[in-house]
């Protein structure tokens, strides 16, 4: 069942607005140097109101991380439009704005490479406060408190380093940096597919409970349907590029329309497989 | 339910690093028989693939089977010789990995590795094709001419999966096979290795960290956590109805397509790493059913064929009685 892509509301409620986004790389093709177009993103529609989240599944090649590192303004489009709470993330030239750099902010998949092995805690948090407008010191202190208390982690935490912490922890670390400069739109790409299963749990219902506390917009990407499933109220189906169906979470997993989201779905049920 | 005589018998295995003098798989003992499909499941760390290397003397430098025994059809083959195992590489036993990019040579073409594997197990070209065909190859003469790099991930498994079995050997160890691919390509290839073991009868050991493939292709699981195995039996019993609160954890904190919840029912704090691990319950600091006799070694309970390590394996049931 694909559906159009505009949400309720109207476009001033939207968190995301994206239009005609496309994404195309310049690929070297064979051994003499020719180069030819590959087209990563082509014409990826998408809104998300505020306070909500929009779950993108997709094979690996579909185009979802292009579309991730777009929406947090690091990778500027081809062409197409994004909006995060009505400010353009890309100026005319193409260049990140002001609110493009802070309006949305990534968390990244996997937390081990993520992070800065030489700087403790403290400076991995304060790091995003001493960048324009800068903080004052009392109000950098202050805000990094605040931030290792929202993801649950201990302030003893502060002088220690990466290496010090296990994978779940330190994914915590990975989110409270992406919360420091107070973003409207968390861009979450697989934040839990490098964390041991039991762990996933946590880091799950920690980014609900930080979205409900706060009013924070998602964008969660996956490939597994369980956790997106989970997380999102809508979600859009990407393929080779293309958004191929938007629906909300239960439509898809219901009465999914295209062929690769039917395979998705069936290698989620888990029936064990029969002797024929 | 199987023949009498296990195929493989692992007794108190125990694997420890030897610098730091660690050890990492703490007494595992199971069994599988013949044509028997059976999946480890744990977390990093837990000691899945040690087991699994620790068959066919794959573990890496500083690493070593420091105590207990694996018997394979009834010869003790932790300690054998270099040249005994070359023998039953590939003959007896043969293995895939987790990511078949880097298990195979990138200058070299697929018939050219394939070939060297034939070469070891005396299996002929027409071996190969037919090999490569069964797989999944619709033009097997055209793959044996590329090179890894040409081929996606999942056609790159098929071609591990057929030089695995060109030996016909009686067990096949899968490490993690379809972690590394997408998700729709990983059912495909699951399908592979569970209609080939159906078919010719090779015995299955998977090691997996995954549920769902867990309960899609094995006939027994045993659950391992911090080296130790904390519950084990039939995976239907065991996935249906855990006797360790561990499985039952685990279990309830994945999310499920049926409910769309709330929240998911989380297991606090993490993983214990190797050098904090005791010799009483390692799971107790996070269980909900632990108290002050979990500090003692948990007896490994056997219940109609459903074993596991837990003091209070009664008052679990009795809980999902009372849900």
């Amino acid at each position: 069942m694909t559906t159009d892509t505009a949400l309720p509301g109207t476009a001033s409620d939207a968190a995301v607005r994206v239009t005609a986004l496309c994404k195309t790389f310049r690929v070297a093709d064979g051994f003499f140097g020719r180069k030819k177009d590959f087209a990563a993103v082509r014409d990826v529609g998408l809104s998300v109101p505020k306070g909500a989240t929009l779950g993108i599944i997709g094979e690996s090649g579909s185009g979802k991380t292009t579309v991730a590192r777009m929406l947090a303004g690091l990778l500027r489009p081809t062409s197409g439009d994004i909006l995060i709470t009505g400010a353009p993330v890309f100026d005319a030239k193409g260049r990140t704005t002001a609110a493009g750099r802070t309006a949305a902010q990534m968390v990244f998949q996997d937390p081990y490479s993520a992070l800065n092995p030489r700087m403790n805690v403290r400076s991995i948090l304060a790091e995003p406060l001493t960048v324009a407008p800068r903080a004052s010191r009392q109000e950098i202190a202050r805000r990094v408190a605040e931030l290792t208390d929202q993801v649950g982690m201990a302030a003893s935490a502060l002088e220690k380093y990466p290496h010090e912490f296990s994978g779940g922890q330190r994914q915590r670390l990975v989110i409270a940096r992406a919360l420091a400069r107070k973003p409207q739109v968390l861009i979450c790409d697989e934040p839990v597919s490098a964390l041991d299963v039991s762990i996933q749990s946590q880091i799950l219902n920690l980014l609900k409970d930080l979205q409900e506390e706060m009013g924070l917009t998602y964008v969660f990407i996956g490939h597994g349907l369980e956790s997106v499933h989970f997380m999102s109220d809508r979600i859009s189906v990407m393929y080779k590029g293309a958004v191929v169906e938007q629906g909300t979470a239960d439509d898809i997993l219901h009465r999914p329309g295209h062929e690769y989201t039917r395979r998705l779905i069936e290698s989620s049920r888990a029936q064990p497989f029969k002797t024929r | 339910m199987h023949g009498n005589e296990p195929l493989l018998s692992i007794r108190d295995l125990r694997v420890t690093a030897e610098k730091r003098d660690l050890t990492l798989v703490d007494g595992v003992s199971l069994d599988i028989h013949a044509g028997e499909r059976m999946a480890l499941v744990g977390e990093s760390g837990s000691g899945k693939s040690l087991t699994c290397m620790s068959v066919i003397s794959l573990l890496a430098r500083g690493l070593r089977v420091s105590g207990g025994e694996i018997a394979w059809r009834g010869e003790d083959i932790s300690r054998v010789s270099a040249g005994r195992m070359r023998q039953l590489r590939g003959r007896e036993i043969s293995m895939i990995y987790q990511e078949p990019l880097t298990s195979l040579n990138p200058v070299l073409s697929i018939g050219n590795q394939l070939g060297e594997a034939a070469k070891h197990v005396s299996a002929s070209r027409a071996d190969v094709l037919s090999m490569l065909d069964r797989v999944g190859f619709d033009r097997p003469e055209r793959v044996l001419r590329q090179r890894p790099h040409e081929l996606s991930g999942g056609m790159r498994q098929r071609v591990m999966i057929a030089m695995a079995l060109l030996g016909r050997p009686r067990l096949l160890l899968a490490d993690e096979p379809t972690t590394a691919l997408d998700v729709t390509v990983q059912d495909q290839v699951l399908k592979l290795i569970y209609d080939i073991t159906v078919e010719t009868g090779t015995a299955l050991l998977l090691v997996s960290h995954d549920l769902n493939v867990v309960r899609r292709i094995a006939d027994t699981v045993a659950v391992l956590y911090t080296g130790r195995i904390a519950e084990s039996g039939p995976t239907e019993r065991v996935l249906s109805e855990p006797r360790h609160p561990y499985t039952d954890a685990l279990l309830r904190s994945v999310p499920s397509l049926g409910v769309k919840a709330d929240r998911l029912t989380a297991i606090p704090g993490r993983v214990p790493t190797p050098n904090e691990w005791t010799d009483g319950c390692r799971f107790a600091s996070r269980c909900g059913f632990a108290t002050a006799t979990c500090v003692d070694k948990p007896p490994f309970a056997e219940f109609q064929g459903q074993a596991s390590a837990c003091w209070h394996t009664d008052r679990l049931i009795e809980s999902k009685g009372a849900r």
